[in-house]
């Protein structure tokens, strides 16, 4: 094998390494970036489904966006938060089963929907923020929600204690 | 419609353009696309914000498709440049092409005193297989030594053609056949050559030394099968590493890559054989070309073929070079990386093999080419059709300096009679 040959190799093995060396170092040092593969809005409960890339989903997930985002737009860990952001003046608030299935689609924070029972609306409601534990479609999933005023809240309050929670789910629709 | 319009545009573009331009753009593309989709993180995500449209994003392939095709028309006229740089004539600093011009030369030197080794082996056999018989017949027929009985000139014989024929079982009856050392074959001549003058040719029944003439005359027949044996196996020898050497360098002008080399040696044919310049004859064949539609098709395609690799090489190795620095710079998988890092240049260095075996190919398609189609040049050209070889070499001569200094006095042309 000729010198200049050999010279060729060492010169692409020595780019080879460098550049790999580089490569490693930005992917330790780098804060995880991930990207929306949809538009969410604020408060949305991130699941794996919701990001472009599984590498470095697990810090995403279960997490609350702080913020509306437009399906590609990049998230930081900056954009996240560990527990939705309510207003302080919140007001009562009830928390009820939703249906898995329906969480990302419609059911989602600050979107409108209705307590039921069975298949009877009890009331109108809105979603605050919802939560699934673990935070994919494997398991169970709870809504944080607001009825039309605070008396209303109040009352549904009073007959969740009465008949117990587990009759009662947040939906789009009872139908 | 879509098929319609490809069809369209297909009967309007040649095979060579296909071939040797389109494809490897298109392969190429495809690949870049691939690795942006794989390599660079948010890629799919920022196509599908750009285009999140289904119809627009429907007609994509088919703006893709006519962008590869501008590209493959740009690419084609910088080929002979792609190829005049994998032949080293340009982008090599000087010192490493006279570098590699001196270990060309060293192998060139090389592969010359094979070949000059090859003519002995071969001339070496070759008079054996016509002088050995000659010398058997003719010790069998010597006079005055047949009294001599004495059988250690028999057994000695038979020794050194037992030990040839051991060589030719290990050596010879293999794929890789070997030559036969000489002196084995040497010993076993003379010896043998040494007996038959002592032993009767065709001994009687009486005869008492009559199983000794018959194994002589076995091992006659032996040894002159091993020898004629030997001669083919040099003969096969010698054509192949003659035409290694003539298809590989050209002594005169040894060039600094493999590629150029072949080239040169290419080009060379036309100037040996009808002392006409490639350069003169080449271009010219073009205008004959559609006259002969077999050698139309084989030059179209050995043409496409050594575009295709040249293309394909420059492709990878500019894909390589490139997708090192931007996985490097923007990507985010180490697997990715190693793959771009190792396939690419192993891809790249099988096209320029590739490149250099359709050179070779081309070389071939090129001889046919001027063989066949030049007295249809020389009709062309208005000459008249030589009656000999040496003629025609005059005429191809004369026809050159004419075209190409303007000293045409010895030129005339025969019309043909309308």
């Amino acid at each position: 094998m000729n010198r200049l040959r050999l010279l060729a190799m060492g010169a692409w093995g020595l780019a080879f390494l460098v550049g790999l060396l580089v490569l490693v170092w930005r992917t330790i040092s780098a804060e995880p970036v991930q990207f929306a593969r949809q538009e969410m809005p604020a408060n949305h409960f991130v699941r794996r489904m919701d990001l472009s890339s599984p590498m470095g989903a697990d810090l995403f997930t279960g997490k609350y966006l702080r913020r509306r985002v437009i399906r590609g737009e990049t998230l930081t860990q900056r954009d996240v938060s560990p527990t939705p952001l309510l207003p302080t003046d919140a007001g009562p608030l009830l928390m009820m089963s939703t249906p898995v299935a329906s969480v990302g689609t419609t059911v989602e924070a600050q979107k409108k929907g209705e307590i039921c029972r069975d298949a009877d609306a009890v009331a109108a409601a809105e979603a605050v923020a919802i939560a699934c534990d673990p935070p994919d479609n494997s398991g169970t999933c709870h809504a944080l929600v607001r009825a039309a005023s605070a008396a209303d809240t109040k009352k549904l309050a009073e007959r969740l204690v009465k008949d117990g929670p587990t009759t009662f789910w947040f939906k789009a629709s009872c139908k | 419609m879509f098929g319609t319009i490809f069809d369209k545009v297909q009967t309007l573009l040649s095979r060579t353009f296909w071939l040797g331009n389109f494809f490897p753009v298109l392969v190429f593309a495809l690949l870049n696309l691939a690795l942006a989709w794989i390599g660079i993180d948010g890629f799919s995500a920022w196509l599908a914000l750009k285009w999140p449209d289904a119809t627009v994003l429907s007609a994509v392939p088919a703006f893709g498709l006519i962008a590869v095709g501008i590209l493959g028309f740009v690419l084609a006229p910088l080929i002979p440049v792609f190829r005049s740089a994998l032949e080293g004539k340009i982008l090599l600093p000087p010192p490493w092409r006279e570098q590699l011009r001196a270990e060309f030369t060293a192998k060139a030197q090389e592969l010359h005193a094979s070949v000059r080794a090859a003519e002995a082996e071969f001339a070496f056999f070759d008079r054996l297989t016509t002088r050995a018989p000659d010398r058997f017949r003719a010790a069998r027929e010597a006079q005055g030594a047949r009294d001599d009985l004495n059988r250690a000139t028999y057994e000695r014989a038979m020794r050194a053609v037992g030990l040839l024929m051991d060589e030719v079982r290990r050596t010879q009856r293999t794929y890789d056949a070997r030559l036969l050392p000489h002196d084995l074959v040497t010993a076993a001549v003379e010896g043998l050559e040494d007996a038959l003058r002592q032993y009767p040719l065709d001994p009687g029944p009486a005869n008492p030394v009559r199983d000794v003439a018959q194994a002589l005359g076995r091992a006659q027949g032996e040894v002159q099968a091993a020898v004629r044996g030997a001669r083919d196996i040099a003969d096969r020898t010698l054509q192949g590493v003659e035409a290694d050497f003539r298809t590989s360098y050209l002594p005169t002008d040894i060039r600094p890559t493999r590629m150029g080399n072949s080239r040169a040696a290419m080009e060379q044919y036309p100037s040996v054989a009808y002392l006409a310049d490639f350069d003169f004859l080449w271009p010219r064949l073009r205008m004959v070309m559609s006259k002969n539609d077999t050698i139309r098709s084989a030059v179209e395609t050995a043409s496409a073929q050594l575009d295709f690799a040249v293309l394909m090489t420059v492709l990878a190795g500019a894909t390589a070079i490139v997708w090192l620095v931007v996985l490097t710079l923007f990507g985010d998988s180490i697997v990715l990386y190693f793959a771009v890092g190792l396939f690419l240049p192993a891809l790249t260095i099988f096209f320029y093999r590739l490149v250099e075996e359709s050179q070779r190919a081309f070389g071939g398609v090129m001889e046919m080419a001027v063989d066949g189609l030049r007295f249809e040049l020389l009709t062309a050209l208005r000459q008249p059709l030589p009656p000999t070889l040496e003629a025609e070499q005059r005429t191809w001569r004369e026809l050159q300096i004419a075209l190409y200094s303007g000293l045409g006095v010895n030129v005339r042309f025969r019309h043909p009679k309308s």
